[in-house]
């Protein structure tokens, strides 16, 4: 009969947040649409590892050894890197290569955001796995966070879905904030030239040649994001970059949010750094949409043809959401304004900037 | 109740955060520096292909 009740006598003010905290998750992501290809897994895995005397978590627990097998040594977020590297078509991009600029403003939030953890006490390596969630790349925040503070992994992750999930909450008041309705009227021209099928081969092949011999420590991260790439461009291998697409992606996606939620226990996550790091997490998505604006409008002074400001902040990688809110932004300003060509080259360019970011990170900071 | 590594805006925090500071100064110019050859990488490949390809 002991065995019986033995859940029900170890249940614990902790215990039950966190159940109440894999609740809102799972309301969230089926409610509200916020990211739930992954925040129901990971809600659902909160359960698991939050039932008192869970068997789901411990040295022979599933949800552990799913982390130990594809988070620990970092393998399920390079594999979801082959998948959206599939599913990215870098075509808007090779038309309008300035917009890589943007891709690099717009990052400014990741390393502002180290600096302020760093001074609210967090070391060095903490502080860069709280900055990075403003990569606004889920895969690219838990690849840094696994390798520098594996004990923040639970709370960063969580930070980085529901914050890429809030971009048309958080960017709108920032944008506004920083531009005149004159500069968000501004139209660009957008080039509407072909690109042909050699280039778009050989921009994954040598992007990954380039990082790889500057930045060795980032080859992971922009090799695997390049290959799922290269399987879609190179035009004989369409099978496998639809599984990419599809499987590979649906797959590993279920296996991250469970694996992930196997460090969302109370004693990991009810502390109060959890709370600095969802806050700090909200400034780091406030100062890259702020970077990204700033960085155009000091472009603007030397381009003939200007800009609009508002592109910059869809440097950001959370696509294609990002994008589409400077859309409705122009067309609220001026029904015939069309960014949604340019915005897409400035987040398509936000991919390739956050995973450069997230390697310079870690060849940055030992 | 210390709740991170250092004392916030303590000596060592502040310590911390010129290292950050640094780390920032070479994440930037490193990143624009990427993004700026990445550039110039499709720059030339374009011209290089379109004119093979015309052809």
């Amino acid at each position: 009969m002991d065995q019986l009740v033995l859940g029900i006598a170890n249940i614990s003010f902790g215990h039950i947040f966190m159940l109440i905290i894999a609740g809102v998750m799972i309301y969230l992501a089926i409610k509200k649409d916020y990211e739930p290809t992954l925040l129901l897994p990971i809600g659902f895995g909160t359960i698991l590892a939050n039932i008192p005397m869970s068997s789901a978590i411990g040295e022979h627990g599933v949800l552990s050894i799913l982390f130990n097998f594809g988070i620990a040594n970092e393998l399920f977020p390079l594999l979801i890197f082959i998948a959206i590297g599939a599913m990215i078509d870098f075509t808007v991009l090779l038309k309008n290569p300035l917009m890589l600029l943007f891709g690099a403003a717009a990052q400014f939030g990741i390393f502002f955001t180290v600096a302020s953890a760093s001074l609210l006490g967090f070391s060095l390596k903490q502080a860069a796995s709280i900055g990075i969630i403003g990569a606004a790349d889920g895969p690219t925040s838990i690849y840094v966070a696994n390798h520098f503070a594996p004990d923040l992994l639970g709370p960063i992750s969580v930070a980085a879905y529901s914050y890429m999930a809030l971009v048309p909450i958080i960017q709108p008041p920032v944008i506004r904030m920083l531009t005149t309705p004159e500069e968000r009227k501004i139209r660009i021209k957008s080039s509407n030239q072909d690109v042909s099928q050699t280039v778009k081969i050989l921009f994954p092949i040598l992007i990954t040649v380039i990082a790889g011999i500057v930045a060795p420590s980032a080859v992971s991260l922009v090799g695997f994001l390049m290959f799922g790439n290269l399987l879609r461009e190179c035009g004989v291998l369409e099978r496998l970059s639809k599984s990419a697409q599809n499987e590979l992606a649906n797959l590993v996606t279920i296996l991250l949010g469970l694996s992930i939620s196997s460090t969302m226990t109370a004693d990991k996550f009810l502390q109060p750094q959890t709370l600095f790091i969802l806050g700090l997490g909200l400034i780091a998505f406030i100062f890259d949409t702020a970077g990204g604006v700033l960085f155009a409008k000091g472009l603007n002074l030397f381009l003939k043809n200007k800009i609009n400001p508002m592109v910059g902040a869809a440097g950001i990688s959370a696509f294609p959401m990002s994008a589409r809110v400077i859309q409705k932004m122009g067309q609220k300003e001026d029904p015939q304004n069309f960014l949604l060509m340019a915005a897409t080259s400035a987040n398509v360019a936000g991919q390739i900037g956050s995973v450069i970011a997230g390697g310079l990170i870690l060849a940055l900071i030992k | 109740m210390k709740l991170t590594t250092n004392i916030a805006f303590s000596a060592d925090a502040i310590d911390v955060t010129f290292q950050a500071l640094n780390v920032m100064l070479k994440g930037m110019i490193g990143i624009f520096v990427f993004m700026f050859v990445f550039y110039l990488l499709i720059v030339g490949l374009r011209k290089v292909y379109k004119d093979k390809e015309r052809d």
